[in-house]
């Protein structure tokens, strides 16, 4: 069986993305605010990898593409079921970000779209770590994306009423993995395993078994993508303290469902 | 790895459960008709809506608030309650169990219930409260919660690939040896949201629609919801369970082409069949009957009739659209084919691609009157998404 690394990244917190980096002012205009976040950093993670074309692109979302939504949804509602925009219908799907992102790479590999709450990247993450393992896969391209809408922050405020609106987070994150490891600090996708409403006792004997030394804790109270934003935290901490660390698991919190990923320092051959 | 389908379950436009399913299909018998329980001004517009209305499904489940008033969620678990049943399981043995729920809309179909009361209000106060499902995960959440408890549970959204995706995921974590089990298909009901959506594209016929036909100019929208459960080889063997079909290939592939549009040459959809035929170790001549992805688009039945073509350059083999049945269930038609595959398989048959008189290609032409006693061995199915998200399923004969 093969080894799973993740061999760059790139995280957004609430911050703009520059997307004409990448692609032309035209194709920039034309695109929401959600997927220039996720079209930076799916390429500068794929930049730092030196991959041009990764075998999978994976995605979670777990809104999707909201703002067109939300106004789509808006037009109806103030116009009635006439003169609506395609384009916000379109670009409403919450697969719009890695198709589009397939289609600015021309990649014609596999190609999918997670939804699950605060556990849509680990549900990603999944996918491309079973596929490297199995040999079906050399890399894959792994996001993250989410964007918030004033709508969205008042919803959250209504079930979270002790967090400002303001206060919410939105996360856009990017990796590559590969079967290969590269650099000198090579962290490896050790485990990653999605519970639903686990009983205590099971989620503790869980964690307990996968044996790291360290866990980030998070939930999606602040931020839906709750499990990207502990592989971010995550990942800096093991490469910056890569000397007496040796593992991480990330045990995230969101909904009904509880995810565990657990990375581990590997050493530079990959041996 | 063999990868077993133990069990299925499905609800569409031709009704609730595979029985009614299996009668419409041996009856030629279109599920189309005009809206009923959409809440729209297109009347003018033929869907394939399940023939129930919302109370006449919460009746069934004997479902309360918020779920009641989730026909996305309702047919969902109405489908995977027919599939864990039918596969001899009881909720109890479903703990280690994996869900895998394809959806698109799952969520929109009750926030566009309250949306312009939240948008009055500002999204203030109990209006808000009132969207707090608006996510596909939530949808399946509650869905999970009508059938399970299960070990783990997720979503695949990739529009109208959504439950062939579900089922590649779970096929997969099974031969990875991540699970015995997996409940997976998909779940999608009408929401004005799509239908004005897919309406704004000018793609929806006015009349029923005519996959494959000279005349084809659009598609009928439809809901429904169809579940399979995937199984090991050794699970099923060790509880007894006898196989109705294998899962023998899969292939996901990108058209990487445009966000609502197909590629001429039909790349992408050529290359999830080619894939496919290559994870099942067939050829192509071993398939006996493709069942289309078909919409009736001039652009989709043209790409993936050029694509088909150029994996069978000589005879083309049986092929039928069933959306002439059903409509375009959307995110749950990969699973609500596969279910339909599975019972041409076992009775013997390909269901016509209805209403197609005077072929696009009469060369190539589709099975335009459903044929019986035609004995099946493995079945292609096609979902293709927008944004090129192309996957093809090979549907086996269990020895």
């Amino acid at each position: 069986m093969n080894k799973c690394y993740i061999i760059s990244g790139s995280c957004l917190h609430d911050e703009e993305a520059d997307v004409r980096k990448y692609v032309t002012p035209g194709e920039a205009r034309r695109m929401c605010r959600i997927l220039k976040r996720a079209v930076y950093t799916s390429f500068e993670a794929l930049r730092h990898s030196g991959i041009e074309c990764p075998d999978a692109i994976i995605t979670g979302t777990a809104m999707g593409c909201m703002e067109n939504s939300e106004k789509f949804l808006t037009d109806i509602c103030r116009n009635g079921e006439q003169l609506l925009k395609p384009t916000l219908f379109m670009q409403s799907t919450h697969n719009t970000i890695a198709s589009m992102t397939g289609i600015l790479l021309k990649c014609h590999g596999y190609n999918m779209t997670y939804s699950q709450g605060g556990v849509s990247f680990t549900s990603a993450l999944l996918d491309a770590w079973l596929q490297i393992r199995a040999g079906e896969i050399n890399n894959a391209l792994v996001g993250c994306h989410d964007e918030l809408t004033d709508a969205i922050r008042k919803i959250r405020h209504a079930a979270h009423p002790e967090i400002a609106p303001s206060d919410f987070r939105e996360a856009s994150a990017a990796f590559m993995l590969a079967s290969e490891p590269l650099g000198d600090k090579p962290i490896e996708v050790e485990k990653v395993i999605i519970l639903h409403s686990p009983d205590p006792k099971k989620l503790e004997s869980a964690i307990t078994s996968m044996n790291s030394n360290v866990i980030f804790n998070s939930d999606d109270s602040y931020c839906t993508d709750a499990d990207a934003e502990g592989i971010c935290s995550a990942l800096e901490t093991l490469s910056a303290q890569a000397n007496y660390m040796e593992s991480a698991l990330v045990v995230t919190r969101a909904g009904n469902s509880v995810s565990l990923i657990k990375l581990t320092l590997a050493s530079p051959c990959g041996c | 790895m063999k990868i077993y389908v133990t069990g299925m379950g499905i609800v569409s436009a031709l009704g609730i459960g595979v029985d009614a399913m299996l009668t419409a299909l041996r009856e030629s018998r279109s599920g189309i008709g005009t809206v009923k329980y959409l809440d729209t001004v297109h009347r003018d517009l033929p869907a394939g809506e399940v023939p129930a209305s919302d109370a006449e499904l919460a009746a069934m489940l004997r479902a309360e608030a918020p779920v009641s008033r989730m026909r996305t969620v309702m047919i969902g678990a109405i489908a995977a309650r027919e599939a864990i049943a039918d596969a001899g399981l009881s909720p109890d043995v479903l703990r280690d169990d994996v869900l895998i729920n394809g959806t698109t809309v799952g969520g929109m179909d009750y926030t566009e219930k309250h949306f312009a009361e939240a948008l009055q209000n500002d999204f203030e106060g109990e209006s808000a409260r009132n969207l707090q499902y608006n996510d596909c995960g939530s949808a399946t959440d509650l869905m999970a919660s009508m059938c399970g408890p299960f070990r783990m549970v997720t979503t695949t959204s990739t529009a109208c690939s959504s439950a062939a995706n579900a089922m590649i995921l779970g096929a997969n974590m099974i031969k990875a040896g991540l699970a015995d089990r997996v409940i997976a298909g998909g779940t999608e009901a009408l929401s004005r949201f799509h239908f004005n959506g897919f309406n704004t594209l000018m793609i929806l016929s006015s009349q029923p629609c005519t996959p494959f036909d000279s005349t084809h100019c659009g598609i009928n929208l439809g809901e429904g919801a169809a579940y399979l459960v995937l199984e090991s080889e050794e699970s099923a063997r060790r509880r007894g369970a006898k196989p109705l079909a294998i899962l023998s290939g899969y292939g996901n592939a990108c058209d990487a082409f445009h966000q609502t549009a197909t590629s001429e040459d039909g790349e992408g959809p050529f290359l999830a069949m080619s894939k496919a035929l290559k994870s099942a170790g067939l050829r192509p001549e071993d398939i006996s009957y493709i069942n289309t992805h078909g919409t009736g688009t001039p652009n989709n039945d043209d790409s993936e009739l050029a694509a088909i073509k150029r994996i069978w350059p000589g005879k083309v083999p049986y092929y039928s659209s069933t959306k002439g049945f059903t409509a375009h269930t959307t995110s749950a038609s990969g699973a609500i084919e596969a279910v339909i595959s599975i019972l041409a398989l076992r009775h013997s048959f390909v269901p016509a691609s209805l209403r197609c008189v005077n072929p696009t290609d009469p060369h190539h032409a589709p099975v335009t009157t459903t044929m019986f006693d035609i004995k099946l061995t493995h079945v292609m199915n096609n979902s293709f998404g927008f944004g090129g998200n192309d996957s093809a399923l090979i549907i086996s004969k269990a020895e």
